[in-house]
C-alpha cells in the first residue's frame, strides 16, 4: 500500500522562518529542501528501527525494515510551492497511519501466520510434509507436521484475516519530522546566503 | 505544520501531474529502469544458464521494487519456476549441456533452488538497485548541497559481521584498505570521493560485488547515511561555502535562488540565518 505524507509550514514557526518564507518568490526549492530532510529523517529512523525490532522467534532477520529505509531513499517528492509531499511505497509503513487488516488474495481462504523460526520468512506450501487440521466447525486451523520422533508439531496458524493495530513508532515522531523540515529551512536559507556571497 | 494521514498513491501521483508539479529528477521508475542494468552484473549470471529463470528472476525483483508483493512469496515464485523446469542441485537443468552446471549440495548457498541461494540473490539485486537510484538521487544539486558526503553505516544485524571471524576484515579495515579515511572511527567520505568506488573491487576483496554503492560485498547488511552539510564541514571534509563536487558548482545556484535572493534587503539574510541557527 502507498501512502503520502505533505508537509507545510504553518503559522506556529518563529518570526524568522515566517519573515524567510515570505520573502520567497519561489518557494519550490525550499520544498525540495523541506522533503530531503524529511526523506531523511524517515529513512534514518528506519534504519534505526531495523536494528532494533527483531522477529519473536529468533530467526534470521528478513531486512524488512532495512529495505523499507531503502525504498525511502528513492521515494518520490511532490513538490509545489505551498507544500511538500513524499509518497512510501511499503508494505507496513501504512500502520503508521492507522490498523491494517490483511486478507488472503482469492481463491486463498487463509493466511498462513508463521508459529516457530523454521517457518518464519517461507511460504507455507514450499514446505512438503504439513497437513491442514481444522476443529469441527472452527473457522481457524493449524498447519503441521510430523517430528521424526511422531510428535506433531504446529508450523502455521490459518486464519481468514490479520488486524495489524497501528503503530505510529514506525515512522518518527510528529516533532522530529517538523524538527526536520526546519532543518530544510536552515538549508536553503544557508545555500541562498551562500549564493549571495559568491 | 501538516502532518496528513496517508492519500492514496495513485490519487497523489495524478494529483501532481494535473497540476505540473512532478519532480523534475529521476522518479521511482526512471530510477528502476536505469537501475537494470546493474543487475546484469549481479550474482544472476553465476552459474544459472537457464534464461527462463533469469527472466523469472528479473520478474520478481520488479515486482518486490514496487511493492507489488513480498519476498517470501517471490522466494516461492522462483523455485516453484526451477522445479518447472526440471532443475535439481544434483543435476542441474534437464536441457542444460552434462556438466554445464558443477552438482550442487541440495539446500547450500550453490543450490540454486535453496531458500538461502535465492534469498542472496533477491536481497542482492534489491539493495543494489535501492541504492543505485539513491546515489543518482543523492547527486541532484540540491541533495548533494544538503548532504555532501556518505557514511557507511550498518542496516542489518548480522550474527557475526565480517571481521568477527578469524581471517576476516571488518568495514573499517576494508574502508581503509580501498583507499578510504576514518574520520573519527566512521566510513566518511564526500560523495565524490573514490572511496565509493573503490570499496566493492573485487580486485581488492574476493566477496566484492564491483560496485559504486551499497552493497559493497554479499550479505554485508551495510548501507549509506547522508551526511549533513554543517555535519560534512565540522568534520573537516570541506570548506564552508566549498563545492563538493567541482562539476556541480555550474548548477549549485540556479535561477529560482537568484529569484528568491531578489526579496531580501542587504544584509536581511543574513539576520534571518543568524536567528534560525
Amino acid at each position: 500500500m502507498s501512502v503520502s505524507i505533505s508537509i507545510t509550514i504553518k503559522d506556529q514557526a518563529t518570526p524568522e522562518v515566517l519573515r524567510f518564507i515570505a520573502g520567497l518568490n519561489n518557494r519550490a526549492p525550499l520544498n525540495r529542501m523541506i522533503g530531503n530532510r524529511v526523506k531523511n529523517s524517515i529513512r534514518e529512523h528506519l534504519q534505526r528501527r531495523s536494528l532494533q525490532v527483531r522477529n519473536k522467534f529468533g530467526a534470521p532477520s528478513s531486512g524488512f525494515w532495512a529495505k523499507a529505509a531503502r525504498n525511502v531513499a528513492t521515494a518520490p517528492l511532490e513538490v509545489g510551492n505551498e507544500a511538500v509531499s513524499i509518497s512510501l511505497e511499503h508494505p507496513g509503513i501504512a500502520r503508521a497511519f492507522g490498523p491494517v487488516t490483511i486478507r488472503p488474495k482469492a481463491p486463498r481462504k487463509f493466511l498462513a501466520i508463521p508459529l516457530n523460526a523454521a517457518a518464519y520468512n517461507r511460504r507455507a506450501y514450499r514446505m512438503s510434509d504439513l497437513f491442514a487440521r481444522f476443529k469441527p466447525g472452527a473457522t481457524k486451523g493449524v498447519l503441521s507436521r510430523r517430528n521424526k520422533d511422531g510428535s506433531i508439531e504446529n508450523m502455521y496458524a490459518l486464519v481468514p484475516s490479520v488486524t495489524q493495530s497501528q503503530d505510529r513508532s514506525i515512522l518518527p515522531s510528529d516533532a522530529a519530522i517538523e524538527a526536520a523540515a526546519l532543518e530544510g529551512v536552515q538549508d536553503y536559507a544557508n545555500k541562498l546566503l551562500s549564493a549571495s556571497r559568491s | 505544520m501538516i502532518f496528513s494521514g496517508p492519500v492514496p498513491f495513485a490519487e497523489a501521483i495524478a494529483a501532481a501531474a494535473g497540476k505540473g508539479l512532478l519532480p523534475t529528477s529521476l522518479d521511482s521508475n526512471g530510477i528502476r529502469q536505469l537501475a537494470r542494468e546493474v543487475r546484469e552484473k549481479s550474482l544472476l549470471s553465476a552459474r544459472n544458464t537457464h534464461e527462463g529463470i533469469l527472466s523469472t528472476i528479473r520478474t520478481q525483483i520488479d515486482g518486490l521494487l514496487k511493492g507489488e508483493f513480498n519476498e517470501a512469496t517471490a522466494r516461492a515464485t522462483i523455485q516453484d519456476a526451477l522445479d518447472a523446469v526440471g532443475y535439481t542441485p544434483e543435476a542441474g537443468f534437464s536441457d542444460a549441456e552434462p556438466g554445464a552446471i558443477p552438482p550442487a549440495a541440495r539446500g547450500t548457498l550453490r543450490d540454486l533452488s535453496s531458500d538461502e541461494r535465492v534469498r542472496l540473490v533477491l536481497d542482492t539485486n534489491m539493495a543494489q538497485a535501492q541504492n543505485y537510484g539513491f546515489k543518482l538521487q543523492g547527486m541532484d544539486p540540491d541533495a548533494l548541497w544538503q548532504y555532501p558526503a556518505f557514511e557507511l553505516v550498518r542496516e542489518e544485524v548480522r550474527e557475526v559481521p565480517r571481521g568477527e571471524m578469524p581471517g576476516t576484515q571488518g568495514w573499517p579495515e576494508r574502508f581503509v584498505r580501498a583507499g578510504g579515511r576514518l574520520v573519527d572511527g566512521r566510513m566518511i567520505a564526500l560523495k565524490s570521493d573514490p572511496i565509493w568506488e573503490n570499496l566493492g573491487n573485487s580486485e581488492l576483496f574476493s566477496d566484492g560485488l564491483d560496485s559504486s554503492f551499497p552493497p559493497y560485498a554479499f550479505n554485508s547488511g551495510m548501507g549509506w547515511r547522508e551526511v549533513p552539510r554543517a555535519e560534512a564541514i565540522e568534520l573537516g571534509l570541506l570548506l564552508p561555502g566549498e563545492s563538493s563536487d567541482p562539476a556541480a558548482d555550474q548548477t549549485f545556484f540556479t535561477p529560482e535562488d537568484e529569484e528568491n535572493l531578489a526579496g531580501f534587503a542587504p544584509g536581511e539574510l543574513r539576520d534571518l540565518v543568524a536567528a534560525m541557527a
